[in-house]
């Protein structure tokens, strides 16, 4: 009988195939704050977030085998779907208009400033450190991705640059902050549990 | 699209910043394309990062999900059983039929592929080498794990040798004692892309599949979840997607004695 509390996340997903709902539940409650709180983050509704993370988990439940190890861990899987299910959330066209107008407002109040939103998820340092690495438009334009749900065709519009140079700053930013985060750290980076 | 049009989009799709026409692109693409697979996979690693580590999961909303599994309340006891045999419980308890395609990915589950694959990620010439691994700059997770796996006194490793004349080390196994693993191809040569390697096991005299490697495995990294003894492997070459059952001569195999490897 495996030991749920030190079972690794590929033991309890050998276990979810085996509709043993105790490992569901023990990886809800290893990853469940996380996905939770990326999803909040990106709809900014307390009963979005909920459906969301629900659906994430009760999809792990009948389909286990869609774990994918090509995207890492299995918070990265989870989180990954979640991320999805948020951006399509609030990619309807109500949702569009009110998310440009506060975006809007952010901007000329704070700008973006993708650490804060970090330190709202986590006190990530490193990932916090690695980020004042970026130049401010790569820093935004991954903000406004990631967190906001635009498409970089969108963040061309709110930002008035060519679509190819946003796509292109997205890319070199995740490249930078890689290199950024081994520098720091000095050995292999891991996946954040 | 051109591969280099496709690049130039991966790391907006890794952040679901695409349309949904480029993600189908970049998604045929990637199944394509090692080099870009890897790329992906590395800023799916910088997202995972964006996404920070969270705080507690709502407690109230676990029940919520507990009532909609529709569990059975009467489940077995997490006593592991062979793997690659899930796909047939699961088929068996759903009283539907799972396509061979499903039950090669269940059983890719089942291994429990649980650390990121990233290309570069190659540990070669293992015997003796074990110091070369802390040397190596590619920063990947799995890195870690098979050294630490390496490092620990009570893994077991077993070396597959080729099956030619040579008898020389196809590939090594490295068993913790916790049941995770770790294939790692020392001269397995690649396959067409038609083609796959596949990880059988041999418990009570029958042979289980324990994974499809890929047609250029390096670092496999799985979880042997068995009471029963495994008393031998072997690596198959199989067309692409794998089979139920293999009539090929194993390129590679190793013998093991009796309850030598077997999880807790």
């Amino acid at each position: 009988m495996i030991d749920l509390e030190t079972a690794s996340d590929a033991a309890l997903v050998v276990a979810i195939g085996r509709y043993q709902e105790p490992a569901l539940a023990e990886v809800y409650r290893r990853h469940g704050g996380a996905v939770w709180a990326l999803t909040k983050r990106v709809v900014r509704s307390d009963a979005l977030a909920d459906e969301i993370t629900q659906d994430v988990f009760l999809r792990l439940w009948r389909e286990p085998e869609r774990f994918d190890a090509s995207r890492a861990g299995l918070r990265s899987y989870l989180n990954a779907i979640a991320h999805n299910r948020a951006v399509d959330q609030i990619r309807s066209e109500s949702a569009r208009v009110a998310r440009e107008e506060r975006s809007a407002r952010e901007t000329a109040s704070q700008g973006y400033d993708l650490e804060r939103h970090v330190w709202d998820l986590a006190a990530a340092d490193q990932v916090r450190t690695a980020l004042e690495t970026l130049p401010e438009r790569e820093r935004s334009a991954i903000e406004l991705a990631y967190f906001d749900g635009f498409t970089y065709r969108e963040i061309a519009e709110l930002q008035g640059e060519p679509e190819g140079t946003v796509k292109s700053r997205i890319r070199a930013g995740l490249k930078r902050m890689r290199a950024a985060l081994h520098h720091l750290q000095g050995e292999p980076i891991g996946e954040v549990q | 699209m051109t591969h280099d049009e496709i690049a130039e989009l991966l790391g907006a799709y890794a952040l679901d910043a695409v349309d949904a026409d480029e993600a189908r692109a970049v998604q045929a693409h990637v199944a394509t394309c090692p080099r870009c697979a890897a790329e992906l996979a590395e800023h799916y690693e910088m997202a995972g990062l964006l996404s920070g580590v969270g705080g507690e999961a709502p407690a109230g909303l676990w029940d919520s999900i507990a009532a909609s599994t529709g569990a059975p309340r009467d489940e077995q006891p997490l006593v592991g059983s062979p793997v690659a045999d899930l796909s047939h419980e699961r088929s068996k308890r759903s009283g539907r039929r799972v396509s061979w395609a499903m039950r090669v990915t269940l059983g890719v589950a089942a291994v429990a592929v649980a650390l990121a694959l990233l290309a570069g990620a190659q540990v070669n010439h293992l015997q003796g080498k074990v110091n070369q691994l802390s040397a190596l700059s590619t920063t990947t997770g799995i890195n870690r794990a098979v050294q630490t796996a390496l490092l620990d006194p009570n893994s077991k490793r077993i070396t597959l040798a080729g099956s030619s004349s040579s008898g020389k080390a196809a590939a090594v196994l490295v068993v913790q004692p916790s049941g995770q693993a770790f294939l790692v191809n020392d001269t397995l040569a690649s396959l067409s892309d038609k083609e796959t390697y596949q990880l059988w096991g041999v418990i009570d005299g029958r042979a289980i599949s324990l994974g499809v490697l890929g047609n250029d495995p390096q670092t496999v990294p799985f979880t042997l979840d068995a009471t029963s003894s495994l008393t031998s492997f072997a690596i198959t070459a199989e067309r692409s997607g794998g089979v139920v059952r293999s009539t090929h001569t194993p390129v590679a195999e190793a013998s093991v004695p009796p309850g030598e490897i077997s999880s807790t």
